[in-house]
């Protein structure tokens, strides 16, 4: 689904990702960890297109990605999260979700001030849309609530509603976990258990949490020092000699 | 018509071209977040595109071509659009800051021109404006048919810009003015939103310009000093970023306390200049605003579109 190869990036004399190479198998939750600095944040920024690479390829379903601008990756059905939340604080909650669809008619000037009844009718499918992932996340209430006003972990929420919005095939979570409670990451661990087999999402996330990585990813792949490490099942990784060393400096 | 009646009137047609300036600001800085700071040089550029083209010929300045006063109006807007578009397409995917730069020295290289071009712009003698319909009303009325035709382009432009902010293209506006990596993350074409922003909203700077030049019917490159973008940007501020209601508000409030202030001069000791004290004061407002409703007198609506009737 996901083929990374042979990825560079430097900032300044900085390798940040040095020859990285996996894949992201579709329909898996695949885990990305690594200790800090191990370049796992430039590698989403890569595959999103918000960094293009000095070398490398990144190809998405069968085509080639890294040398698009940013705003037409997500049209190759990939969406992402943010390692700190990015909400649209001065924006409620259903708008900062309705915002999110790609191709609207209505974004266009023209469509603006000549309201065609089809720009009407996509209007109409994307809120019922939005309200469909509020229920689903069981924030319904909050849908007329500035997103400023959010907790944090209903912000984590509301990032992640966002990337269903797209009815993207792969989504990418950076740190779905980071500042979430317990009981919260819970339902989130069932919310994308649940897109995974009802709706055949491929998911790849970065994780500092070790409990979650090794429940919900299959296969976990480790990086360090711009490279992979170490790839695996949740048993092989920490059974591998090498991991252990990364995360305890050896 | 008596003195205070016509002076309201005179007023109340000022305060209408800057409302008209008041919503290109607000399109631009209100809801998408490009800090324009060269209003005055579109400004600049309407008023002398539609002088030029409604104007009788006249060997001492460009044109005139004698066209009507709306496809005076019409040019004026079309023509600043276009600097606008050649200003932005090398500058709009700067930094916000460097846009600043560059629309403040645009502004200040137009003023420049018309003070040095003296075979097209007459320079610092300045240049007559045609009076629009003037036959239709006998003289001493003619300046409430004006106030009229003002507030008539007033408010269509307010229709159109309701219209097209409470939209979809609206909503995406408001995105990239909240996060641009977001906007840029759900599929949206930051810099194709910006350039239409930064044009739209230009050409509507030149309409104020014309409707301006055909109101006091005599222009010189000092109506159109840097101080004029800045008491624009205190309208928008002060009215309320995002609300279109908000910034015709901050028009009429801003240009009332600016006119308002020369009847100080009758109560003041003598030797205190008015126009020291009027910056002063807007300055205070400024950070008054700021400091105690940093939304402005009217907040931005909650909900970006009305598209589906809300």
């Amino acid at each position: 689904m996901l083929e990374v190869i042979g990825l560079q990036k430097s900032f300044g004399g900085i390798r940040a990702v040095n020859g990285c190479t996996f894949e992201v198998e579709r329909n898996t939750i695949t885990g990305l960890i690594g200790p800090n600095g191990a370049g796992k944040t430039t590698v989403f920024n890569l595959i999103s297109g918000f960094f293009s690479p000095d070398g490398g390829k990144i190809v998405l379903s069968g085509s080639r990605i890294d040398q698009l601008p940013a705003h037409r990756v997500p049209h190759l059905r990939l969406a992402r999260t943010f390692q700190i939340t990015r909400e649209l604080s001065k924006m409620t909650v259903i708008d900062n979700l309705m915002v999110a669809p790609l191709d609207q008619m209505g974004e266009t000037l023209f469509n603006s001030w000549f309201r065609i009844p089809s720009v009407k009718r996509q209007e109409r499918k994307i809120r019922e849309k939005a309200l469909q992932v509020l229920e689903f996340l069981e924030i319904p209430d909050l849908k007329d609530e500035y997103a400023s006003n959010l907790s944090g972990g209903q912000k984590k929420l509301l990032e992640f509603g966002r990337t269903m919005m797209t009815d993207p095939e792969i989504i990418l979570l950076d740190e779905p976990g980071a500042g979430v409670n317990p009981t919260l990451m819970k339902k989130l661990n069932g919310y994308i258990e649940r897109l995974r087999t009802d709706e055949g999402v491929t998911f790849f996330l970065i994780e500092h949490d070790m409990d979650l990585v090794m429940k919900l990813c299959d296969p976990i792949i480790v990086m360090n020092e711009g490279k992979v490490l170490a790839q695996g099942t949740a048993r092989e990784i920490q059974e591998n000699r090498k991991v252990l060393d990364a995360y305890l400096g050896g | 018509m008596s003195g205070a009646v016509g002076f309201l009137v005179f007023f109340l047609t000022y305060a209408v071209v800057y409302g008209i300036l008041a919503l290109g600001l607000n399109i631009q800085w209100g809801f998408t977040g490009l800090v324009n700071f060269g209003v005055a040089g579109f400004f600049a550029v309407g008023a002398y595109i539609a002088a030029f083209m409604t104007g009788t010929p006249s060997p001492y300045h460009l044109g005139g071509f004698g066209l009507p006063f709306p496809v005076g109006l019409l040019i004026a807007m079309g023509v600043s659009g276009i600097f606008a578009l050649i200003l932005g397409f090398p500058v709009i995917r700067l930094r916000e800051d460097y846009l600043a730069i560059v629309t403040i020295g645009f502004a200040e290289i137009v003023r420049l021109i018309i003070v040095t071009e003296k075979n097209i712009t007459k320079g610092p003698y300045g240049m007559g404006v045609i009076k629009p319909y003037k036959d239709l009303v006998p003289a001493s009325y003619y300046s409430l048919l004006y106030l009229g035709i003002a507030l008539l382009v007033l408010a269509i432009l307010y229709v159109a810009m309701e219209r097209a902010v409470r939209s979809p293209w609206g909503r995406a506006l408001r995105t990239l003015r909240e996060d641009e990596r977001v906007a840029i993350a759900f599929g949206k074409n930051v810099n194709s939103f910006k350039l239409q922003v930064l044009v739209l909203g230009s050409m509507i700077f030149g309409l104020a310009g014309a409707v301006f030049g055909h109101f006091f019917n005599f222009i010189t490159p000092n109506h159109f000093l840097p101080m004029e973008t800045f008491l624009v940007w205190v309208m928008v501020m002060a009215g309320g970023s995002g609300n279109n209601i908000g910034v015709l508000l901050g028009a009429l409030a801003v240009r009332g306390l600016w006119e308002g202030m020369m009847f100080l001069s009758d109560v003041l000791p003598r030797g205190i200049q008015i126009g020291a004290i009027r910056l002063a004061v807007i300055g205070l407002l400024l950070v008054l605003v700021v400091m105690v409703k940093p939304e402005g007198i009217l907040g931005e609506k909650k909900t970006a579109s009305d598209i589906l009737g809300e």
